[in-house]
């Protein structure tokens, strides 16, 4: 299959200095990674090596030292509504409702008040909301919370999600329904998406492609195409397919 | 949106009556006398007086509003500049690195001179009476406003700056979006300190010698031995520092429905 370009980062590099005197650290080592229209990319790799510094470059948070992000054939320099972030906790305002919150950005935008609240009612709607559109945040659970995280960026129709383990916080019941609610999301509204995870199964589960990530300094070791077909019902973390596939990145990432 | 029903609570009530009534019981045994403490009975009778004006039993029979709206005219004065130039450079030094570097420094060191040693050079700059008062006033409440706010807004969570930066906000939205109402729980207790302070330092500035006002009672008052006098003015003081600080955390709560709930 093949997809147009959406995102493209190309030989980037970036290393922190973290006090005067010492020499910097290098996090990201000349790190290349493409997603097309669509497409469903997971980043997988060992604690610190570098992906959410990849996460918050590719949303124009952080500069990268070296190389090119291109996203829609324009250099990324700012954070944009057409890359929606969502971070490992939900980080909604706490002082805005359910609906306040998922409102924000089109808020931003001054568009028509009845066309807001339709859209709001929407998109709550989508991620299962409805009922709790006047809750404040601290009055919910972390799966809900973080499910009105990712109404308030869907909103905004973005090309593109950036997910830095959106869903690592939550148990393992809510975690199988967040990741069966991305999936209906992705057909329906079809953004790209790039998300980090720990989770073997996770990203065999979502992603179209897999890049695997050594440890620090990070980089690319390995991009693999994950061949099931969509829909992926749970049951297919039996399949004798997929369980070789996991030993493979898990091989990958204990070596 | 929620509403807090905040009852009275009665065991909040068992102390205050305790007092009264050992005050009353004092006051009926003659043990001290009442050229010292009167008894809390005539204490509301001056206060019935002073309110009503029927009873000519002091020189301020009936004179209540009169000194209340001058001692009120002026805490709000010099609370509005305190707040002004407290939540301007409050805000500013907590956002800006380098606005931070020039003016904290003074700031904290012209704090450390407490308040009442502003006395002197204020009444030698305006002279005894009003203006030594605002001018107090201003500047004891200037400091924890300006403090409280500037933690609040340094203290902002990095994250809510991305989020919102991420859906779109430009810099000033970032700042009455998301720095604002982040900040606000801060500012409203700075606020609240400031406005205490407000009140105190009232009092001392009116010590100094202005026509009205309650401080000016209760120091003419003492020369004239009007103590029951001097209780009253203290009662209105207190009565009028939790009305306003009530009035002041309504309005907080007009623009932020969820600001200083704790309080
Ligand atoms: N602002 C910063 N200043 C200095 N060092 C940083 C900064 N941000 C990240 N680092 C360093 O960069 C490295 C990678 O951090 P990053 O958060 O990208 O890792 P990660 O792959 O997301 O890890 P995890 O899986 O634990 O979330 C770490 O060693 C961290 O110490
Ligand atoms: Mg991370």
């Amino acid at each position: 299959m093949h997809r147009k370009n959406l995102f493209l980062m190309n030989n980037v590099c970036k290393s922190f200095s973290v006090s005067a005197g010492n020499k910097p650290l290098n996090v990201l080592e000349d790190i290349t990674l493409q997603i097309g229209e669509g497409e469903i990319v997971a980043l997988i790799g060992p604690s610190g090596c570098g992906k959410s510094t990849i996460i918050k470059i590719a949303a124009g948070f952080e500069k990268a030292d070296k190389g090119s992000i291109v996203f829609c054939g324009d250099a990324v320099t700012a954070p944009s509504p057409q890359r929606g972030v969502v971070f490992q906790s939900a980080v909604l305002f706490p002082w805005l409702t359910v609906s306040q919150n998922i409102a924000y950005g089109l808020k931003l935008k001054r568009l028509n008040r009845t066309l807001i609240d339709e859209k709001c009612a929407e998109f709550i709607s989508i991620v299962g909301l409805t009922g709790f559109e006047h809750y404040y945040p601290h009055q919910l659970s972390g799966g809900m919370q973080q499910r009105v995280a990712i109404a308030r960026v869907l909103i905004m129709q973005p090309k593109m999600l950036l997910m830095d383990e959106p869903f690592a916080s939550l148990d393992a019941q809510t975690r199988i329904l967040m990741q069966q609610l991305l999936l209906s999301i992705s057909v329906r509204l079809n953004p790209a998406v790039l998300f980090v995870t720990h989770d073997v199964e996770e990203a065999l589960i979502l992603a179209d492609r897999i890049y695997v990530m050594s440890k620090l300094p990070g980089s690319v070791i390995r991009k693999i195409g994950v061949p099931f077909l969509k829909p992926r019902p749970i049951s297919l973390m039996g399949d004798y397919e997929f369980i070789k596939l996991k030993q493979e990145i898990l091989s990958l990432l204990f070596n | 949106m929620r509403r807090y029903r905040r009852r009275l609570d009665p065991v909040g009530f068992i102390l205050p009556a305790l007092l009264l009534a050992i005050w009353y019981l004092v006051g009926k045994s003659g043990e001290i006398p009442a050229y010292l403490l009167p008894g809390p009975e005539s204490v509301l009778q001056v206060m019935a007086d002073f309110v009503s004006g029927t009873a000519k039993l002091t020189p301020y029979s009936g004179k209540l509003i009169e000194n209340l709206s001058a001692s009120f005219l002026r805490v709000i004065t010099g609370f509005a500049i305190a707040l002004v130039f407290g939540l301007l450079m409050g805000f500013l030094t907590g956002r800006i690195k380098p606005v931070k570097r020039l003016i904290d420094p003074l700031v904290q060191a012209i704090r450390t001179v407490p308040g009442i040693g502003w006395l002197p050079i204020a009444m030698v700059w305006f002279g005894v009476g009003e203006q030594t008062t605002v001018f107090l006033i201003s500047l004891a409440a200037f400091f924890p406003i300006y403090i409280n706010t500037a933690h609040g807004a340094s203290e902002v969570p990095a994250a809510l700056i991305r989020a919102g930066k991420m859906l779109g906000a430009n810099e000033w939205k970032i700042f009455t979006t998301v720095i604002l109402p982040a900040a606000f729980p801060a500012v409203v207790v700075g606020l609240r300190l400031g406005l205490g302070v407000a009140w105190a330092y009232l009092v001392l500035g009116e010590l100094t010698g202005v026509s009205t006002g309650l401080g000016a009672v209760m120091m003419d008052s003492r020369m004239m031995g009007q103590v029951e006098m001097i209780l009253v003015s203290m009662v209105c003081i207190a009565v009028m520092g939790i009305l306003t600080d009530r009035i002041l955390l309504w309005s907080c709560r007009l623009i932020f429905p969820l600001s200083g709930r704790e309080g």
